[in-house]
């Protein structure tokens, strides 16, 4: 037994046990029903293998995972259903700090009081206030309106052509502060958006992915072989293909949205005499 | 082994895998004295196809796990001190809240690549393995004389009951932000540092140090998990298997701790470690892919 150990020690142990015993049992039984495939998970478990290799971004990208507190909604899915048990588990200790709170004020240690509400307010802010503004800071990575193709350029290249548009290879990189740019001030702009989206099929490539790409040779290869083979060697980069797949424009930085918009006019699809929004 | 290739097995032989696998570190990790976060993260991350993002939400929240269950006791029988950890936790969580966000900044590699040389420091540090039971502190610093950082606790081994103060706050809550900094980036739990600077630099008693370093776990953790969570960095798939597993392997090691070679486990630990923080580091680099 602990000597002179206060006893907001004990009430903090006792709080604790319930929480994490909670928690845990939280987490078996709605692992359970989500590994049973009892409720049916957002993500089919089959496709796990092939999308956990991937970064984070990716899976994002391609799951559709929400962010921030996005998941709450989702808790009636297999998979979120046992996220909101791990949440429930990360929850324990912002309950017995908020316990023991209210028990050094009580008692007057108001050092100690104070200590326990400034960690109760961190806890608050990485709850909430990151969950934001990691979320705002990730959505920028790729614009959710670039296409998602199957990364065969033949294909890509094909696809656009009967639209009467070209490809668009953007190359990016996770954690990139000039792609991040590139992506808040330039493909934000409602116009070089209008004009992507109208002349060009815009696929994003990271550059240091695995997803596999198809070459115009056929050749398959990991993005960051593609990467490799077409000489990118600094991001943000963009390439333009034409109607053949043969590359007629390479784009290295990041470029503000008056520069770009002249790009995608000398390299917009020729016997192309549609009405340019953004010059009316 | 790529993804692709791996790809191919059937879904659930990974759940079961990792289940297998961190009931063995969790076995392991108790009679070689250390987390098992520490071991899951370069280990997994370095030899399994799941993206790095991913093996550090599973290990953070392994850490987490694992403190949780241990730490209502050991408060309860003082081998922790919620006073001792208060100040040291709020600095902790700062810096792994920093931590995760960081992690999540920078690129993949450059991550892997600082695991790598994290996990061979901490090589290093456990190797010298200097402790002492009970340092001798001199006068209290401003701080601990505040906060009352002191106590007294009974040790069953010994029956006595152990007198004990601390002293250099200041530097230790400088090295409890750059702690939670790591935690926090890796995934990892930071018992191998925690106690060190608890027990070496504050002059608390070893078993006191162990007990309080869980505690600081607890907290330090439970920050940057929210960050992991929010990011979709938690996956139930890889997270529950492997926290369900260490947590029952972790029971079979407390009982085969009295009969376990300890000192050959831990040589065997250190060696894992080595290995896998060596190609951590590699992978990182890109020189072993």
């Amino acid at each position: 037994m602990g000597l002179e150990q206060g006893p907001e020690q004990s009430v903090y142990a006792r709080w604790l046990d319930i929480g994490a015993r909670l928690g845990f049992a939280a987490l078996a039984a709605t692992f359970l029903v989500y590994v049973l495939g009892l409720v049916e998970p957002h993500v089919p478990r089959e496709q796990l293998p092939a999308l956990w290799t991937l970064s984070l971004a990716e899976y994002r990208a391609r799951t559709g995972a929400p962010a921030g507190w996005g998941w709450l909604g989702w808790v009636g899915r297999g998979d979120y259903l046992a996220l909101a048990a791990i949440a429930l588990v990360c929850l324990t200790t912002l309950v017995c700090y908020a316990r023991v709170a209210f028990f050094f004020f009580r008692r007057r240690e108001r050092a100690q009081g104070w200590l326990a509400v400034a960690q109760i307010g961190v806890l608050l802010a990485a709850m909430f206030a990151f969950a934001g503004a990691s979320h705002a800071a990730e959505q920028k990575e790729v614009p959710d309106w670039f296409t998602d193709t199957f990364l065969d350029v033949r294909e890509d290249v094909a696809e656009a052509r009967k639209g009467g548009k070209r490809v668009a290879y953007y190359f990016w990189l996770d954690g990139c502060p000039y792609c991040r740019r590139m992506v808040e001030d330039t493909f934000s702009d409602p116009r070089i958006k209008a004009r992507l989206l109208r002349d060009f099929l815009p696929v994003a490539i990271n550059v240091r992915g695995d997803r596999e790409v198809t070459a115009a040779d056929g050749k398959a290869m990991p993005e960051k072989d593609f990467t490799r083979a077409h000489a990118v060697r600094g991001t943000p980069t963009v390439l333009f293909f034409d109607e053949s797949g043969a590359v007629v424009r390479r784009v290295v930085g990041h470029v503000p949205p008056g520069e770009f918009e002249r790009i995608l006019d000398q390299v917009r699809p020729s016997g192309d005499n549609r009405p340019n929004p953004s010059r009316r | 082994m790529s993804g692709a290739e791996l790809g191919g097995v059937a879904w659930w032989w990974w759940p079961l895998g990792l289940f297998a696998l961190s009931f063995a570190f969790g076995v392991v990790a108790v009679i070689g004295g250390v987390g098992g976060g520490v071991l899951f993260v370069p280990l997994v991350s370095g030899f399994f196809p799941f993206h790095i993002d991913f093996v550090r939400g599973a290990g953070l929240m392994l850490a987490l796990s694992g403190s949780l269950a241990a730490t209502p006791s050991l408060l309860r029988g003082g081998l922790a001190s919620l006073r001792l950890a208060l100040p040291l936790a709020l600095v902790g969580s700062v810096g792994s809240i920093a931590g995760a966000l960081l992690g999540f900044a920078l690129p993949a590699d450059v991550v892997q690549t600082a695991l790598g040389a994290t996990i061979l420091g901490i090589v290093v540090l456990m190797w010298l393995g200097s402790k002492a039971d009970r340092p001798r502190v001199g006068r209290p610093d401003r701080i601990a004389a505040a906060l009352r950082l002191h106590g007294l606790y009974h040790d069953p081994a010994t029956k006595e009951d152990v007198d004990w103060r601390v002293h250099r706050t200041p530097l230790a809550l400088l090295a409890f932000a750059g702690i939670g900094l790591l935690a926090g980036m890796f995934g990892l739990g930071a018992g191998w540092a925690n106690v060190p600077v608890l027990n070496l630099l504050m002059g608390a008693p070893l078993k006191l140090s162990v007990g309080t370093s869980a505690f600081l776990l607890t907290v330090i953790d439970t920050s940057a998990a929210w960050i992991y969570l929010h990011r979709g960095a938690i996956l139930p798939m890889l997270v529950a298997p492997t926290v369900i597993g260490v947590m029952l392997g972790a029971r079979i090691g407390a009982r085969l701790l009295r009969v376990a070679p300890s000192g050959v486990v831990r040589r065997v630990v250190i060696a894992i470690l080595f290995v896998s923080g060596l190609r951590a580091l590699l992978k990182g680099l890109g020189i072993w892919v």
